[in-house]
């Protein structure tokens, strides 16, 4: 086992990944961009580095720059965590060129996987189902063309791309140009690349993704699955493990694609293959991330295996501790992505500092969070500050838990996404496990329509609404007060307490 | 005192007396109630109705408004002192016309779909900003036309900043 690992990355994955560190007995050494130097995952580690200005790519995509960190300190492994370097093929090749173990597959697998189309054409030579579509990069008159001739609606996909940047539905012909100069400039800015494919749109697609554990030594297998289909322009907002209307017999065969898949590569490392479900139960491979994922702690919940320490230990060269037979599903998981993020402003970022965070507990409760109070959320990085992840015997006890765990959950200073969360959690569609991606687009937008419980909690609202107005108008006057002011006939806290006993037109 | 609260079209008058630290008497549709708010940290309220307690967390915005977190629900509310409300309907000046289109949030233009003296359509895109690694394209509010625009593309802006003017047709 390693003694010293150096985690590349922030944030809440950075301090998950320092936590498995610790228990394993291993030093963990966090890196820091300048506005991170009072970051949570500083304050967990063992020893810290700075590594540049803001700018991810000024500090955290400095290749060079934490190969050196990790070489003058000693670290003898890099965890990419996700984001950043994590999927950038000449990561590993660098650390393996400079006698760094990378926590994850080899730079060639990367590459493979990393190149969406690179990745379809592997998967299906593999025997993999892909999403019906293109198997190459486009320009843009021949993506128009394909179009043309293969009809609408279609996704434009970013060949390098990941986490929703570079995608974009198309339903109009008149939207063909436009999104695919969008997604050409978010892939540049994104990923350094703006090659685009295409694929054929599944209409009514769950999104469901199979989490697999490979070791060095040819031993693979899969962790079962996780829904991803509440997304919101392509990012994924709320997952649950296992998922809905998932039959034995679906999940054995999506297992054993995604087991073939990490073969067809000869990956190691914890990955999961991502897959569209229709309506009819057909699944289609999407596309492979080579690291951990966001939503990883909902299968360790129904499962009871620790993915991150799994992947320290396959990359220390150990060989993987559970085989298949092994492996079964104990009850539920959902994980609600908190982001800093106004409701109210179409999702925009609410960077700021966290003036009040309270976490929720008690039973089945999981915080993977990279905040706290007196933190402060800069524009620089992803806005998520929190994963709330519940877990009970079945999905409704699941579902409870989260309500319950999201009305505990306070944080002021910025706009979070927990209002959102507690309107899907009472959702019926939601509810009934009867969703797939087009759930928020369809069923979130505009107010909700009013129930029961809103009436009273809205005739408490309005009550409190008046408290805070008089309260701080009494303040307000009270402050006036304590100036000196030489001529003021009367003192303006006596006449708002004159006024505050009026009680006219009120009985 | 008489508050004026509202919640989109229903606007409730709550009347209102101090009767103890944190306690209040409030009158609402003929019925009153003593209500129990007690704060703690920052705007976190515990109401105790009788004995009915929720926990409220509150965010004062701008002059009147309040947004309030409630039993999983938040609510935009703005509340009025009766007073204050008379006086400024006395004074109200017509706030129809021009639309000074400002930044939501501190971001990077990366692009400006239109410039001085175009027309545009309400929900077309303006502008669009790139913040937390995502690229945000802001409508126009209005049918009108483009008079001022307060940005260059590649531009970094600060949240509050005006990006564009649109002026309704005459």
């Amino acid at each position: 086992m390693f003694k010293k690992i150096l985690i590349a990355n922030r944030g809440e994955i950075a301090v998950r990944i320092i936590r498995a560190c610790h228990e394993l007995g291993a030093k963990a050494v966090a890196i820091y961009s300048d506005v991170d130097r009072d970051a949570l995952h500083v304050r967990y580690a063992d020893e810290a580095y700075p590594c540049g200005p803001p700018p991810a790519a000024e500090s955290y995509l400095k290749a060079e720059g934490l190969i050196a960190i990790a070489k003058a300190c000693g670290a003898e492994a890099i965890h990419p965590g996700y984001g950043f370097l994590s999927e950038r093929g000449f990561f590993p090749d660098l650390c393996r060129d400079a006698g760094i173990v990378f926590i994850g597959p080899s730079g060639d697998v990367m590459r493979t996987m990393g190149d969406k189309v690179t990745a379809r054409q592997t998967m299906a030579r593999a025997g993999v189902p892909i999403v019906p579509g293109v198997t190459e990069r486009l320009s843009d008159e021949e993506a128009e063309r394909w179009i043309r001739g293969a009809g609408l609606p279609v996704m434009i996909k970013a060949s390098a791309g990941g986490g929703g940047k570079g995608l974009r539905l198309v339903r109009e012909a008149s939207e063909v140009r436009p999104a695919l100069q969008r997604a050409r400039s978010e892939a540049k800015a994104s990923f350094g690349d703006d090659g685009l494919y295409i694929e054929r749109f599944i209409t009514q697609p769950r999104h469901i993704e199979i989490q697999i554990l490979a070791d060095r030594h040819g031993h693979v297998v899969h962790l079962f699955e996780r829904e991803c289909s509440v997304q919101r322009r392509h990012q994924k907002v709320i997952e649950e493990a296992p998922a809905n209307r998932m039959t034995p017999a679906l999940r054995a065969r999506m297992g054993e694609a995604a087991v073939a898949a990490a073969r067809a590569v000869g990956y190691a490392g914890a990955g999961t293959c991502e897959f569209l479900v229709n309506p009819q139960g057909e699944f289609f491979f999407l596309e492979m991330n080579t690291r951990v994922q966001v939503e990883h702690a909902i299968t360790e919940a129904i499962t009871g295996v620790d993915i991150v320490k799994a992947m320290i230990r396959v990359a220390a060269g150990e060989k993987l501790s559970i085989r298949q037979e092994d492996l079964t599903i104990s009850g539920h998981a959902i994980e609600a992505r908190i982001y800093a993020e106004d409701p109210d402003a179409n999702f925009a970022p609410s960077p700021g500092e966290i003036l009040t965070y309270r976490v929720p507990g008690g039973p089945g409760v999981r915080v993977d969070s990279g905040v706290y109070q007196g933190a402060r959320v800069t524009v620089h990085y992803d806005p998520m500050v929190a994963k709330l992840v519940t877990s009970g015997q079945d999905r409704t006890e699941a579902i409870d838990r989260m309500k319950r765990a999201l009305s505990e959950f306070v944080v002021q200073g910025i706009k979070t996404s927990i209002p959102f969360h507690q309107r899907v959690m009472r959702h019926p569609k939601f509810l009934a496990g009867d969703y797939d991606t087009g759930f928020i687009e369809n069923h979130l937008k505009g107010q909700e329509a009013p129930d029961d419980g809103a009436g009273e909690a809205r005739r408490v609202a309005m009550m409190l609404a008046a408290i805070a107005a008089y309260r701080r108008d009494k303040e307000r006057a009270e402050r006036l007060d304590s100036q000196p002011v030489a001529a003021r006939a009367e003192s303006l806290w006596k006449s708002f307490g004159r006024r505050s006993q009026m009680r006219s037109g009120l009985r | 005192m008489i508050y004026e609260v509202s919640h989109g079209k229903t606007t409730l008058r709550i009347g209102l007396r101090e009767v103890g630290e944190s306690v209040y008497e409030l009158t609402v549709d003929g019925k009153t109630s003593r209500v129990d708010a007690s704060k703690s940290g920052r705007m976190i309220y515990s109401v105790i109705e009788g004995g009915h307690q929720y926990e409220a967390i509150l965010e004062e915005r701008g002059n009147h408004g309040f947004d309030v977190l409630i039993a999983g629900r938040l609510f935009h509310l703005a509340a009025t002192d009766e007073r204050h409300k008379l006086l400024s309907q006395a004074t109200k000046v017509q706030a129809e016309g021009k639309q000074t289109i400002t930044a939501q949030m501190p971001g990077k233009i990366v692009k400006l779909a239109v410039a001085v003296g175009d027309t545009v359509a309400e929900g077309q895109g303006l502008v669009v900003i790139e913040a937390m690694k995502m690229e945000n394209e802001i409508p126009s509010p209005i049918d009108g036309h483009v008079v001022e625009i307060g940005v260059r593309e590649g531009e970094a802006v600060e949240m509050g900043a005006t990006l564009l003017v649109v002026e309704p047709k005459a």
